[in-house]
């Protein structure tokens, strides 16, 4: 029996992936908040071994990765989103060459090949293309972000955010909202922005299907399908997006001293 | 007797100026409100008031600010790049570089003897050049924007804490991460006051700093910003009386020479 763990611990939540014998046995996604990361990765991680009954003795070995995961002391190795991601997303859907990673501090896409990174081209250092300024919009707006796609599809008159800054984009939508535009053309208005900076990345790097879309942000339908529709291309999702990186870390630490 | 006014509408504060034959001036400064119309008349009345004067009293005025089109008792618009050289070379005549931050853009503006622009850079694209970014650190630590300058100076961790990430978001996350890895408020404040004057350094720099040079703009206010700015310069920078009211000072000296018919180059 091989066991195996990983902890991808992003800017916002923690999440754990736990493989047996390459079947996912467990996986959590829990927000790390203004506790130290280590604590909850510690909590967690005793948790998932009382749930699947596998003791921390058992787990073959434990990779993290994340921007927050050289706070965790007892990872056994260290793997960056480029050697995770394509990791993850093969072992899902094998006929992707490429991905398209948002989470709430990142965002990047990737051409891969049998679980291997080929070129990456990575965002700019700018909140402006992450999923943070997606939940700033969600707060001005009082709309939960897993309500936001539901409510976009009933805008008849998108709204054209002009700030790309994501602090002056907030500021702008407080502005929207005393003007009276409609919450859904608001919303249809931000998903636009962020859609087209994640496509700006596609066109970069050359798209090559099939195109998959991982991290948090592509729990949103709606920016899914505006970039479907502006790249003309497909893009298949996993059921559970943001735990990919926590599974290809799992994954990579099977193969030894691969990676 | 001359009177002229200035009004300057900005996207935080509106001031509006009263100057005497070009010698007094009165001023008021109030947020500003939704409506750049109504913030107007009220920092206007406000001044009025303080001056027991009327309206009509007022010969001629000038409204400059982001909001400027929205001012209906004003004669003319100016830019406000073209108000803040004039302002501060009024006061300063020895001044050839402003550096004005205010709350949503950051200009820097190189003059000549007289007070004319020669050039000027413009940033309101990304927050974290300009006083959002203090707003931002400010409410990561529940405190007032006043507040961070005087702590930030207390600082003397050897070496000084840096705050690795420009963009306003992703700095603020550091700071939360510093905080949780036990690092001293003080010290992170420090690290992020030195961070923005960095950038508005090398942002002034794009018009060439000339001495002497003036920093205006509600940020100027912040004590802090104003020794680190100085530290990585190397010279001593003109401390305004009152770093807000340049841009409204500005409009209403060119107010005073539109009426006398010294027209300036807009």
């Amino acid at each position: 029996m091989t066991v195996s763990a990983g902890i991808d611990a992003g800017m916002e939540t923690m999440k754990i992936v736990i493989l047996k014998d390459e079947k996912i046995l467990y996986r959590t996604i829990v927000p790390i908040g203004a506790e130290s990361v280590s604590a909850v990765a510690e909590r967690h991680l005793v948790q998932a071994t009382k749930e699947t009954g596998i003791s921390l003795d058992e787990l073959h070995c434990i990779g993290g990765t994340g921007a927050n995961a050289d706070d965790i002391p007892f990872i056994q190795k260290r793997l960056s989103e480029t050697i995770c991601s394509p990791l993850g997303i093969y072992w899902l859907f094998s006929q992707v060459h490429t991905v398209l990673d948002a989470g709430a501090g990142h965002f990047m896409v990737l051409k891969c090949k049998q679980g291997k990174t080929m070129k990456i081209v990575r965002g700019d250092k700018c909140a402006s293309g992450v999923g943070i300024s997606l939940r700033m919009a969600s707060n001005v707006l009082g709309i939960q972000v897993q309500d936001m796609s539901q409510i976009a599809r009933k805008s008849e008159e998108e709204v054209v955010i002009t700030s790309t800054c994501s602090v002056f984009a907030e500021s702008e939508i407080i502005s929207l909202v005393h003007a009276k535009k409609k919450p859904e053309d608001i919303v249809k208005g931000v998903f636009r922005g962020l859609a087209s900076r994640l496509y700006s990345l596609l066109l970069n790097i050359g798209i090559e299907d099939d195109v998959g879309m991982i991290g948090g942000m592509a729990n949103c339908e709606g920016i899914v399908e505006m970039i479907e529709d502006m790249s003309g291309h497909k893009i298949l999702v996993p059921s559970d997006p943001a735990t990919v990186g926590a599974l290809g870390a799992a994954l990579a630490v099977l193969d030894g001293d691969k990676y | 007797m001359i009177i002229t006014a200035g009004v300057d509408i900005g996207s935080a504060g509106t001031k509006a100026l009263i100057l005497r034959d070009d010698k007094t001036m009165d001023w008021s400064i109030i947020p500003t409100t939704g409506d750049s119309s109504e913030s107007a008349e009220i920092a206007m009345n406000q001044v009025l008031n303080d001056t027991s004067l009327s309206l009509d009293d007022i010969d001629y005025i000038v409204s400059t600010g982001y909001g400027r089109v929205n001012v209906p008792f004003a004669q003319k618009t100016i830019t406000e790049i073209t108000c803040h050289a004039a302002g501060a070379h009024w006061l300063f005549p020895e001044v050839r570089t402003i550096l004005d931050v205010g709350g949503q853009d950051v200009k820097a503006i190189k003059c000549d003897e007289k007070g004319a622009v020669v050039n000027f850079v413009l940033n309101d694209k990304c927050a974290a050049g300009t006083g959002r970014y203090l707003e931002w650190t400010a409410a990561a630590f529940n405190m007032d924007v006043g507040q961070l300058g005087h702590l930030a100076l207390q600082s003397t961790r050897k070496p000084p804490l840096v705050i690795e990430s420009t963009c306003t978001v992703f700095a603020r996350e550091d700071m939360v991460k510093l905080l949780r890895h036990g690092e001293d408020v003080k010290d992170i404040l420090a690290g992020a006051l030195r961070a923005l004057a960095g950038r508005l350094c090398s942002f002034v720099n794009r018009v060439g700093v000339e001495e002497s040079i003036i920093l205006t703009g509600g940020v100027a206010k912040n004590i802090a910003l104003f020794t680190f700015i100085e530290e990585e310069l190397g010279i001593t920078t003109i401390k305004a009386p009152e770093p807000q009211i340049m841009g409204a000072l500005g409009a209403a000296i060119l107010a005073d020479r539109e009426l006398s018919g010294l027209r300036q180059e807009r």
